[in-house]
């Protein structure tokens, strides 16, 4: 195996070069501006890098901005429940999928829609669907919570507040502070869900049928399959989809900027919404604090996935 | 082999199904708006599937905008991305599966950090640096920073790691190298990891929005994503034009993914997970 | 005829310097409307200007700065620069723009042609800086159907607050206890709402920026007359009520019997109102009816290589014929009035605007732009609004009122205020 035991030149070049032309430079030119006030407007010259040096103003301004501590639990409300959401969801699609029945191609394709779609067709419809008022989704609460209450009161029962709310008004979605994430977190896993469930799905191709063959003769059943033989063989997609999941989640943007421009009342302002807000939605636009919250982002995934890469050999097959 | 469709069978292929046809609600509205009449969003009450269909809206948008230009610019940019991208994303991938090196783990880690620090403050620097190289609105600026993508060298990573090694050390043992193995017997196998991260590359090379928008000065030069913006402006938008543009633009993609999908037969026909 | 061929030659040897094009780039945002309109007032300024080319450099409205910053900070700004009131102190205070008087002065350019008020407003610390080609304000549209339904006459265009809310109120319509008909649509974007706080005597800043006001008695006063019209008197709909529609949906579908909107609505009208309508001025409060005067224009940057040519450019695309031309698409209000200097020019540009009617008073919106006032910006105003606008919203909701919310932003915005007064200090 000597052939393989020193550095790949060759196979690395490609990448490597295109790293270091069009990654590196920007990369850490936005680390140095993190560090000044530099104005976007003008030239981004050495001369002025260095003129408009600021040390960590920017950084300590994070301290005291409390938009973006919103903002950052915002994020982390964001994740800790889409993300697992997403995984699970996506896993049993793409297990329901991963078998021949006739159309299967067009159903697979169906789920890809939202992706191929128009973000602001997406967000435009959810906009629609999660409408306190007309939206269908409140239509139907409404409707199972008069039920409820017509039960309630068919058994001479006190009518819990709840029924009753849910009767006659139900969630605001994206007109109430407390209900707007769990809209987006709604709209974004739907939307998101193609995406996860082809990445399983293709490395559920790569599972050797043998293996099931043998548990079968073992006498396994489907759920032993599933956890001795899928999801172990899986867990480098697990791994790898997870990953990606955390980095996706920790930078949602697109559906929110449509569906709520993080309100209301910031309830749905994310660290990159802000961060846009701030590198270009806002006139004039503050690049050194938008960078310093990047690298804000930047810490807290790499402390992230440094954690799992560390803890991938316990779980994670063929790493060991 | 053969099996018994069974009561779960139907129910979890109906779940699916229903999971699948929800997807298609809003490319449905994306489509139903775009044969409407021009300002009908206004229109009470709202009209699921109009009654008159308003082709016109297609000639239009084919007409009065330089629509084939910027949808063979989106061509050009998403399938360049997509032949960068799977080229260097499956050799990179490979070798930190399959080499072993000194710092390998800490050159993979850093390769990530590229998907950690968001394009948003990355753009304008990148815009100064193709400037110096003067590529500013050629396809230079558009295609080839695809040379470099974290996220496929993670996907094809990932796959290859999954991968039997038994067929690679048999040919080790007969006397190949690395770079016959690789192409021989690595890269045939990957073909469902290459169909995917082609979908995925050709997508998001088509989808992309801001740094297209930076990076071209000419109308002429513009993708598709961004052509259309010209629909979307400060006060009004005119919404069947931009529906009929975006539901032209999703025909590539779908196409790309239904074909796509030939390289996943294999895997199917061997190994459905109920065997 | 030999000899006539050397002179030729000799000619173009000795002009070939001259004839070398300088190119001027515009960068503007706008609709492939626009965009042809731009071609067609660069063809005509090129014949004139043969040695001179220019260029459009068209990006999407909403992307613009982010495009502009980056050629910016690449060093290859464009020589023109479309650019709208609101965003000027901010990119004024950067020193990117020229000042225009020298050139003014120099050619005795006639800045008297266009309405004092946006003129004011592309001023930085006393030098004009753009020369504005359009302007955007309010007035009141109505329903006249609606209105002889409900026996009233077209308004008074001096009509007060108190006529005003007595309208509303006798076109808001009752069915088995539940509204179904409105007086007026609500909008909630700063913009609609100024005219509220201004009418009435309020200001948001003082007029140096030194000092938040729209927690003063008389905005707040002007600003809860418009709240109110929501909830104490119910003539304008809820959030509930409005559901999914937009303020200028439920005007087009005869859900609410006036809007208060700009002149880009006409277009929409025209082709889709199933009912009479005309616009009438925006009501007399206190201080009388003052609406916001916005506009855009563009200026030279100081990043033109030539900015004679540029200059060139800009003297023709905001001077009567470039008006003129902007003017015949039908999609702006010209920023030149009447002008007893050159009447001839100005005449033109005020014809093109007048278009077959509705609306049958269409010099409202002319005529509202003599008391108007621009938006309140200062260089930091796009982050203050964006508070204020945030502070807002519970009181849209009806959970809050405008004192109470405006009291608990001052501090924030205040804060804004006194650094921009210690940066000008700088």
């Amino acid at each position: 195996m000597n052939a393989f035991r020193r550095f790949p030149w060759l196979f690395i070049l490609p990448s490597l070069v295109g790293f270091l032309a069009f990654n590196a430079g920007p990369i850490l030119l936005s680390l140095w501006i993190s560090f000044t006030h530099w104005d976007v407007f003008q030239p981004l010259s050495l001369e002025n890098l260095i003129g408009n040096w600021a040390g960590l103003d920017n950084y300590r301004r994070m301290l005291e901005d409390p938009v973006l501590k919103k903002a950052f639990f915002n994020t982390l409300y964001y994740v800790v429940v889409a993300v697992p959401l997403e995984i699970v969801i996506a896993l049993a699609v793409a297990l329901g999928l991963n078998r021949n029945f006739p159309g299967v191609r067009i159903v697979r394709t169906l789920y890809l829609l939202p992706t191929v779609t128009s973000v602001v067709a997406v967000g435009l419809l959810w906009r629609w669907v999660l409408n306190p008022y007309v939206g269908p989704v409140n239509l139907f609460l409404r409707w199972l919570g008069s039920k409820i209450e017509a039960l309630f009161q068919f058994l001479h029962l006190p009518v819990p507040a709840t029924v009753h709310w849910l009767a006659t008004q139900g969630p605001g979605w994206l007109q109430d502070a407390a209900w707007a994430m769990p809209g987006i977190i709604i709209a974004s896993v739907w939307a998101g869900l193609g995406f996860r469930m082809l990445i399983f799905l293709a490395g559920l191709q790569n599972i050797d049928p043998t293996y099931y063959e043998a548990a079968e003769l073992d006498g396994a059943n489907n759920w032993q399959k599933f956890w001795h033989v899928t999801l172990p063989l899986l867990s480098p997609t697990v791994f790898l989809n997870t990953l990606l999941a955390l980095i996706g989640g920790f930078q949602v943007f697109g559906l929110i900027y449509v569906m709520t421009g993080g309100g209301p009342l910031d309830a749905t302002n994310v660290l990159l919404f802000y961060l846009y807000q701030k590198a270009f939605g806002e006139f004039p636009p503050d690049m050194g604090y938008a960078s310093a919250i990047a690298w804000l982002l930047f810490v807290i995934l790499f402390g992230l996935t440094v954690i799992q890469w560390q803890l991938r050999k316990r779980w994670v097959l063929e790493e060991a | 082999m053969k099996r018994k469709t069974t009561f779960w069978d139907v129910l979890v292929i109906g779940l699916l199904l229903l999971g699948g046809l929800s997807m298609l609600v809003p490319f449905f509205w994306m489509i139903s708006t775009s044969l409407k009449e021009p300002g009908s969003l206004f229109d009470l009450p709202i009209q699921l599937w109009p009654k008159k269909l308003h082709w016109e809206n297609y000639q239009q948008v084919l007409t009065i905008v330089p629509f084939g230009r910027w949808y063979l610019n989106s061509l050009i940019i998403a399938t360049g991305l997509t032949f960068l991208n799977l080229t260097s994303g499956a050799m990179a991938g490979y070798a930190f599966a399959r080499f072993r090196w000194r710092g390998r783990d800490v050159m993979f880690l850093l390769s990530l950090i590229t998907l950690m620090i968001p394009a948003h403050v990355l753009i304008i620097p990148l815009f100064v640096i193709m400037s110096r190289l003067g590529w500013i609105d050629t396809y230079y600026a558009l295609i080839l920073p695809g040379l470099f993508d974290a996220f496929a060298i993670f996907l094809m990573r990932q796959h290859f790691i999954q991968m039997p090694k038994e067929l690679e050390e048999a040919a080790l043992i007969d006397g190949a190298g690395p770079w016959q193995i690789y192409w021989k017997i690595a890269l045939p196998l990957a073909a469902p990891a290459l169909a995917t991260l082609g979908t995925f590359t050709f997508l998001a090379g088509w989808n992309s929005f801001l740094w297209p928008l930076v990076a071209t000065n000419s109308i002429e030069m513009r993708p598709l994503t961004v052509g259309l913006a010209v629909f979307n402006t400060n006060f009004s938008t005119e919404w069947t034009l931009l529906m009929a543009g975006l539901s032209l633009a999703t025909i590539p993609p779908i196409l790309v993914f239904l074909l796509a999908q030939r390289w996943f037969i294999r895997g199917l026909t061997l190994g459905s997970l109920k065997g | 005829m030999k000899g006539r061929k050397w002179l030729g030659l000799l000619l173009v040897l000795l002009l070939a310097p001259a004839l070398a094009k300088t190119t001027v780039t515009v960068a503007s945002w706008g609709s492939q409307a626009e965009i042809e309109l731009y071609n067609q007032a660069f063809k005509a300024f090129m014949e004139k200007n043969p040695d001179i080319e220019v260029k459009l450099l068209h990006i999407p409205s909403r992307d613009y700065w982010t495009k502009l910053s980056a050629m910016f900070a690449a060093g290859k700004a464009p020589d023109l620069i479309f650019i709208n009131n609101i965003n000027f102190p901010a990119f004024a205070a950067k020193g990117l723009l020229v000042p225009l008087e020298p050139f003014i002065q120099r050619d005795q350019f006639d800045t008297g042609m266009y309405y004092q008020g946006i003129l004011k407003a592309f001023e930085w610390d006393g030098k004009l800086y753009v020369l504005p080609r359009d302007v955007s304000n309010l007035v009141v549209y109505y329903n006249r159907d609606l209105f002889k339904k409900a026996g009233l006459p077209d308004p008074d265009p001096d009509w007060t607050w108190d006529d005003f809310l007595k309208t509303a109120k006798a076109l808001t319509v009752e069915k088995d206890g539940k509204r179904v008909q409105w007086g007026l649509s609500f909008y909630t974007y700063f913009l609609f709402w100024e005219p509220w706080v201004w009418s009435n005597g309020g200001r948001f800043f003082s007029e140096d920026h030194t000092k938040f006001m729209l927690n003063s008695p008389a905005s707040v006063e002007g600003l809860q007359f418009y709240v109110d019209l929501r909830y104490k008197h119910h003539v304008a709909p809820t959030p509930a009520e409005t559901a999914d529609q937009s303020a200028f949906g439920m005007f087009l579908n005869q859900r609410t019997a006036m809007i208060v909107d700009g002149r880009w609505r006409v277009p929409t009208l025209k082709k889709k109102a199933k009912f009479d309508w005309d616009i009438v001025p925006f009501p007399r409060g206190k201080a009388g009816s003052i609406v916001d005067i916005d506009g855009s224009g563009w200026g030279i940057t100081k990043a033109a290589k030539d900015k004679e040519a540029a200059w060139k450019v800009l003297k023709f695309l905001a001077g009567p014929e470039g008006a003129l031309i902007f003017t015949k698409g039908g999609l702006i209000i010209p920023a030149i009035g009447y002008d007893p200097l050159n009447p001839e020019a100005t005449n033109k540009v005020l014809k093109a605007f007048f278009q077959p009617p509705p609306p049958k008073h269409q010099q409202y919106f002319l005529t509202v732009n003599k008391t108007a006032m621009p938006t309140e910006t200062f260089e930091r105003f796009s982050e203050a609004i964006g508070l204020i606008s945030k502070a807002l919203q519970p009181v849209w909701q009806g959970k809050e009122d405008v004192k109470t919310a405006m009291d608990k932003v001052a501090p924030k915005v205040q804060k804004i205020l006194d650094e921009v007064q210690a940066q000008r200090k700088k």
